[in-house]
């Protein structure tokens, strides 16, 4: 993998853009999360 | 559509076309007309970047879909944003180091012409195809529901927006999707509130789940695991893990190596713009994508409260009117009324108690009337089996009519038009990027590497405008040729596009991963494997091999990366042995 420090422009909101690609993921898992408790609730 | 309908129509999309013209002037070069002088920010980025995935077809089957199969469609959509931070890690930087106009061109660089040219061909015919039913497939549905003539719903469906995008090229598509966008979220959140508003005092969105839940409509986490066995079932579509790998396979190679979707990111002021845009896409994809399967299962509540046509698609009906099938649809559609006056006058049943407004709930009343909801189903069932009678041939799926039969019936006079300007403004923001994209591979990967001629840069230009208005019309006319491809046009195109879309994967996966590995194991690999997914899907048809069209998209890129693999290996014994 090409690793993402050769981007030296100013990262927004974070320090870095793994701190991004965390953000993403983990809003993915939460979502699945919400969506599963969704589907028991109103099964 | 009523007079108010015509002139909100006219207006949204004459203003857009206007917009396309003012904002789309641009330097008279290549970098100008495909890349906007690599001025875009973060969010007309992500503005393009969904505006060119959602068509019209998007908007008008994912409700319909939600309406009978539920909302586990919502699941194709979670590998997507595992694809955002690949490609912002490994493809996006490389492609704005090397400054490219095409994704392509970067494979020559790393392999050799003939990959990049078998690449972008392969881009080239199945974008053209997919876009013909971009075109047609919302001007099918807009023809039949409004009455409209097919070939000039399909003419304005397609042929419009080419006026702003051959003259503005990338520019004109990024404002105007970026205007568009706007449009249909305001559009289908109005659609929303309406739905909301029409149900009886006392329903609101927690009733809507309570009904949709039910009605097995909230199936949206499904594990795809049988009841009975236990076993995967490899045919299921849309599950969790088809969602996440298959899913995220497709995601990977649409947004890294189709050219509609990385024309839009190259387009950005700086690297650290595009992988914003990505992100942002990935974060807002999923949630959106429940939304508009949420406004089907208001759809669905709401036709649980008021009578629902026994087929949404009129025209269809008026077809077997005129058919040998003549009488017995005036029979069966007498006794089909007669049921839904009784369910509905149940509703209101003063004995029943729990909701509302002396309402009963409808989920408690669909298992009490148990025997008409039957009933219903069987004269359903019936006309669709009329539909599908040779003498006839009907439509027998109505799934992208129900919101649209819906909005025309019960929105108010200037919501439908509206509603009708969201439809085609999804069409013109995934059609006219579509259009940029392949007019881009057309001149860069063929007329300018393989002509030996030097263009001046007015004439790339005008030749870049020239080639964007002959894909409009290639475009145009295979959509008047496209007709009744009998299953979910949404699905029509995701099929198509998964058939190509695993080995270009597959392509770029050895490119960024396996960089020992050359040019003729992986061309090889790509011819082979493209043959064996076209075998599949023809033995997935017939039965014979039954699978998901997602698991292509992985079958493809493993197939490339795997296959290449070997040959390159086999190929270093053999020069070794020499």
């Amino acid at each position: 993998m090409i690793a993402d420090n050769r981007d030296e422009e100013k990262i927004p909101l974070f320090k870095s853009w793994s701190s991004w690609y965390r953000l993403v993921i983990g809003f993915l898992v939460f979502c699945i999360g919400v969506f599963y408790l969704l589907t028991k609730h109103f099964s | 559509m009523s007079r108010p309908d015509w002139i909100v129509l006219a207006l949204t999309l004459l203003g857009i076309i206007a917009y396309g013209l003012y904002k789309g002037r641009t330097t008279r070069d290549l970098d100008g007309y495909f890349l906007s002088n690599r001025m875009v920010p973060w969010y007309m980025v992500l503005l393009g970047i969904m505006g060119t995935q959602a068509s019209a077809v998007t908007f008008l089957s994912a409700p319909g879909q939600a309406y009978t199969d539920g909302m586990r469609f919502v699941q194709y959509y979670f590998g997507l944003p595992l694809a955002m931070v690949v490609l912002c890690i490994s493809f996006v930087p490389v492609f704005h180091r090397l400054k490219v106009y095409t994704a392509y061109e970067y494979l020559e660089q790393r392999f050799d012409l003939k990959t990049r040219t078998l690449t972008s061909f392969l881009f080239l015919l199945q974008r053209a195809l997919s876009t013909g039913i971009s075109i047609s497939a919302p001007s099918i549905i807009l023809s039949s529901l409004l009455g409209w003539d097919l070939f000039w719903t399909n003419i304005f469906m397609g042929g419009l927006l080419i006026i702003y995008t051959v003259s503005g090229g990338a520019k004109a598509v990024a404002y105007t999707q970026q205007l568009q966008m706007i449009v249909i979220f305001a559009g289908l959140t109005i659609a929303g509130f309406i739905v909301v508003h029409r149900l009886p005092e006392g329903v609101g969105l927690s009733e809507i789940l309570r009904i949709g839940g039910k009605a097995g409509k909230l199936n949206i986490i499904t594990t795809g695991f049988s009841k009975k066995d236990g076993g995967f079932d490899w045919t299921d579509r849309y599950n969790l893990l088809s969602g996440v790998i298959g899913g995220f396979f497709l995601a990977l190679s649409y947004f890294g190596t189709d050219q509609s979707q990385v024309g839009r990111y190259l387009t950005a002021r700086s690297l650290s713009e595009s992988r914003l845009g990505l992100l942002m896409n990935g974060l807002v994809k999923v949630p959106m994508q429940f939304l508009i399967l949420l406004l089907g299962v208001m759809v669905f509540a709401f036709y649980q409260y008021n009578h629902e046509p026994v087929f949404f698609n009129k025209s269809q009906v008026d077809l077997l009117a005129h058919s040998k099938y003549k009488d017995s649809l005036a029979i069966l559609t007498s006794r089909y009324e007669a049921v839904e006056s009784q369910r509905l006058s149940s509703l209101r049943d003063p004995g029943t108690t729990g909701w509302p407004s002396g309402l009963v709930d409808p989920s408690l009343l669909s298992q009490r009337n148990e025997a008409l909801e039957k009933e219903k189903a069987g004269y359903k069932a019936t006309i669709r089996r009329w539909l599908n009678d040779p003498a006839v041939g009907g439509d027998s799926n109505d799934t992208n009519y129900i919101f649209l039969r819906f909005v025309t019936d019960y929105l108010p006079k200037g919501l439908v038009g509206l509603i009708i300007a969201v439809i085609f403004l999804a069409a013109w923001g995934s059609i006219a990027a579509t259009l940029n994209s392949l007019a881009s591979c057309t001149i860069i990967d063929f007329h300018k590497r393989y002509s030996k001629k030097t263009l001046q840069p007015q004439q790339e230009y005008r030749l870049s405008q020239l080639y964007t208005f002959f894909w409009g019309a290639f475009c145009v006319a295979s959509a008047l040729l496209a007709y009744n491809l009998g299953n979910s046009l949404i699905e029509a195109v995701n099929v198509l596009g998964s058939l190509f879309y695993g080995v270009i994967l597959g392509i770029f996966l050895v490119a960024f991963y396996r960089p020992k590995v050359g040019g003729w194991p992986v061309f090889v690999s790509a011819i082979v494997v493209e043959i064996g997914i076209v075998v599949l899907n023809i033995l997935g048809r017939k039965g014979i091999v039954p699978l998901g069209f997602l698991w292509f998209n992985l079958i493809g890129a493993a197939g490339v990366v795997l296959l290449s693999e070997l040959l390159h290996n086999v190929m270093k014994k053999k020069t070794a042995a020499v």
